[in-house]
């Protein structure tokens, strides 16, 4: 929920005070240097990666056939501590209305019930909510275009939230693989002077990246949110625009563009290497319907499959936090942040293993893990370090597989109807064989019955 | 008749020309067993027909073809033929066949009445059928100039009765004329047959007598450079059509009228262009010169949908054509488009 979320965010900063998650001594923020294109440690020369909104893995791909969905019998108590109050099943959402469910860290920690993983309807329905929802789930008929991808590309089941909370702590963990902790009395972008994020490590060694925003607005910030209203996300979603640098440094602030440039560099041979994607309207965050963040995610990986980026790319999908929904996997408590429940994620790549269900155990710094081996860099903080990579969700031994413009229905066959020639040649063959046989046979016969005529009248 | 079929299934007509041939000439007896022998072989030839078909998705499509190319409404007027087979054909030949059939006719041959029923039965059929096509006439092309041939066999037949110099009986004449005729086919076959399989030169483009200028080479390169699945939308079906066969992606005619009584059945309509591409399921325009020429409207709609959506020209088909003035100009007459919300 990223207005809760946003409103902690702002409210810390007004309070100020607290602290940063544990951050590697030897990060250090460095000074921006030219921009050039270095080796990769694989054959992905260009990462590109978005973060949509609000959903957890059996919410999106709990029916999914062969992944790790919903238990058989999967059953939510109304109340844990009554169960004579009932149960909610699984139920499929369709057109069904839905809300944006509370999904703060004490909403979490009911939800979590000490790992019981119990309280997904009674956290909800304690809160004027109606908890009911939290047990909807989508599936092929909704969501048609990601399982397509994932029936021909790359799967994670067990990607969890790095936070077991909103929005803009799992985006800070995406950037900089810490949580925005502020110090009492302190604001935080006097905090973040000293936290390195990614993008200080790749503009250290001359490796492009860019951060496009859908529907960017420069004139949003931490230091101007009064007149911002709904477009306040645009903050909680892109981190960098609460630290100072990625606000003042030209060279910095010129990598933060709106999401036409991705297109304009697509088209033009110039995606960075490193690209952060953020939505602004398309974000599937309930009570969207997942259809509009679908079809923006269509286009973004539809235009990389058509530029010349393609076959040296990487894609992922990847959802900030788990919105409320349930999920049933028990989260694993690395440390007193986290990890928050699963959320879908989805590698599309022409080295992607095809039709791969990847079961490593994944987090939003595992992304950063990526990028920090494939490109030799260091890692930010110790969640980073300690990260997971999804190098096992490739296959670098295959060439690159041609790009596949998947469709938003569920067809078994989407292409064209190519013809059989084999059959097509055979039996048409056949019948040139058989018309020569005919026409031989006749007139031999004609001939012998020209030479012999009492065979004729025979 | 098999094999005729094969060519192109509208050439069943000939059995009618066959019926009329032995209804008009008593003398040709035919026993029931040999008609029996002959439709099994001719049902035996066709049959890779309906085997193709089945073995590549076919369905019931093709009866619903059949039923609206009869009732359809004309797709040009009943002059089309008039004006477009002599000048194919050559007047020439079909003066002399005439004139073959005013002098032959009082041998009363079945030979005659035979080649008469060939030609006039398709006429007669195709002139009163609604759908027209240039190709639907090539088969009164043999009869024509075998009536043709045999007016040249009864004159040299009259010369060397008249005594006349042109006779076969002088040692020059026949080499002469073998030669005359060899080089005459093979002109006439050799270098049409090799210009066919040309890329096209002419701009101009007449439904049925082949490809669309470019659009072989278009279908390729799409085939190779576009991505797999990739949906296409094009102004017409003639170069939906193309695009399926040569470049192997689903393609939608943009001019196919979504009410079924207003369109071949095996044309598959879109429904909501507009939406389609918002919803980036269209993701390529393909504009062509030979279906703008036939349906502006169209042409217009289509390039506006490619200024609407961001579209951007990723490949060209040119042919080279004279610009009236006696200069060589490349012209495009296929252009693809890549579009996006």
């Amino acid at each position: 929920m990223i207005y809760r979320g946003f409103l902690t965010f702002v409210l810390s900063v007004l309070v100020g005070a607290s602290q940063f998650g544990p951050v590697l001594k030897d990060s250090h923020i460095a000074a921006p240097q030219d921009i050039t294109d270095p080796e990769t440690q694989t054959p992905i020369k260009h990462f590109v990666v978005i973060m949509q909104e609000n959903h957890t893995f059996d919410n999106y791909f709990g029916t999914y056939p062969g992944a790790n969905g919903f238990p058989d019998g999967t059953k939510m108590p109304v109340d844990p501590k009554n169960p004579d109050a009932g149960y909610v099943e699984p139920w499929h959402i369709g057109n069904s209305t839905i809300t944006d469910l509370n999904h703060n860290e004490s909403t979490f920690r009911e939800q979590f019930n000490d790992g019981k993983m119990d309280g997904f309807v009674s956290a909800l329905n304690r809160r004027k909510q109606d908890g009911k929802i939290a047990m909807g789930y989508y599936d092929d008929r909704d969501i048609p275009y990601y399982w397509n991808l994932a029936d021909r590309y790359v799967l994670f089941d067990r990607f969890f939230s790095s936070a077991k909370d909103g929005s803009f702590s799992n985006h800070m963990y995406w950037v900089a693989a810490v949580p925005p902790r502020v110090e009492r009395g302190q604001k935080l972008s006097d905090q973040l002077t000293n936290v390195p994020t990614i993008f200080d490590r790749l503009q250290e060694k001359g490796i492009s990246w860019k951060f496009y925003v859908q529907n960017y607005d420069p004139n949003i910030n931490y230091r101007n949110l009064g007149n911002a209203g709904n477009r306040a996300s645009q903050v909680v979603w892109v981190p960098l625009l609460n630290f100072d640098r990625f606000l003042d440094d030209p060279e910095l602030s010129s990598n933060i563009v709106d999401l036409d440039q991705y297109y304009v560099d697509l088209q033009q041979g110039t995606l960075p290497s490193v690209a952060y994607i953020i939505p602004s309207g398309a974000s599937e965050h309930p009570p969207q319907y997942p259809s509009s963040g679908q079809r923006f995610v269509k286009t973004l990986i539809q235009e990389l499959m058509r530029s010349s980026a393609w076959d040296s790319s990487a894609f992922l999908l990847v959802y900030d936090d788990w919105g409320g929904w349930y999920d049933h996997e028990v989260p694993p408590q690395i440390d007193e942040y986290g990890f928050g429940p699963r959320v879908p994620a989805l590698l599309v790549s022409p080295y992607a293993r095809e039709g791969h269900i990847d079961s490593t155990e994944l987090e939003f710094t595992s992304v950063l893990k990526f990028i920090e081996e494939n490109w030799s860099l260091a890692p930010l903080a110790e969640r980073d370090a300690n990260a997971n990579n999804f190098l096992s969700a490739f296959d670098f031994d295959q060439p690159p597989r041609r790009a596949e413009f998947l469709p938003s229905t569920r067809a078994n066959n989407f292409s064209a109807k190519r013809t059989s020639v084999t059959v097509i040649y055979v039996a048409y063959g056949l019948a040139l064989f058989l018309s020569v046989l005919a026409v031989g046979f006749f007139v031999f016969r004609s001939r012998r019955l020209l030479k012999n005529p009492v065979d004729k009248v025979t | 008749m098999g094999l005729t079929f094969l060519s192109k299934e509208t050439s069943l007509i000939l059995l009618g020309s066959i019926y009329t041939f032995l209804a008009l000439t008593p003398e040709v007896h035919v026993r029931i067993r040999d008609l029996i022998v002959a439709t099994f072989l001719m049902a035996l030839v066709i049959s890779p027909f309906p085997i193709s078909l089945l073995a590549n998705g076919g369905s019931s499509t093709g009866r619903n073809y059949l039923v609206w190319q009869l009732f359809r409404r004309a797709n040009h007027d009943w002059q089309f033929y008039l004006q477009v087979v002599p000048p194919a054909l050559g007047f020439l030949l079909i003066a002399v066949a005439i004139l073959g059939l005013v002098l032959l006719w009082r041998e009363h041959s079945w030979i005659e009445k035979l080649l008469l029923a060939w030609i006039i039965v398709p006429i007669a059929f195709f002139q009163i059928w609604p759908v027209k096509g240039f190709q639907y006439l090539l088969p009164i092309a043999p009869p024509l100039a075998v009536l043709a041939g045999r007016v040249l066999g009864l004159l040299l037949t009259k010369a060397k009765k008249l005594r006349m110099p042109i006779t076969f009986n002088n040692p020059l004449v026949l080499p002469l004329v073998s030669l005359l005729t060899i080089s005459a086919i093979v002109y006439s076959l050799g270098i049409a047959s090799w210009q066919r399989i040309q890329p096209e030169t002419s701009s101009l483009f007449l439904a049925g007598t082949g490809g669309v200028p470019g659009g072989r080479e278009a279908g390729a390169w799409i085939k190779e450079n576009v991505p797999e699945y990739a949906r296409f939308m094009t102004i017409g079906p003639s170069m939906a059509n193309i695009i399926q066969f040569y470049g192997e992606r689903k393609s939608y005619g943009l001019s196919v009228s979504a009410n079924p009584l207003h369109r071949n059945p095996t044309y598959e309509p879109i429904l909501n262009p507009d939406l389609q591409i918002r919803n980036s399921d269209l993701q390529y325009l393909v504009w062509d010169s030979f279906s703008a020429a036939r349906s502006p409207f169209f042409s217009d709609k289509l390039l506006g949908f490619v200024n609407k959506y961001n579209g951007r020209a990723i490949h060209t088909e040119s042919i080279t054509v004279n610009d009236g003035e006696g200069n060589l100009i490349s012209k495009p007459v296929i252009i693809i488009y890549e579009v996006r919300p």
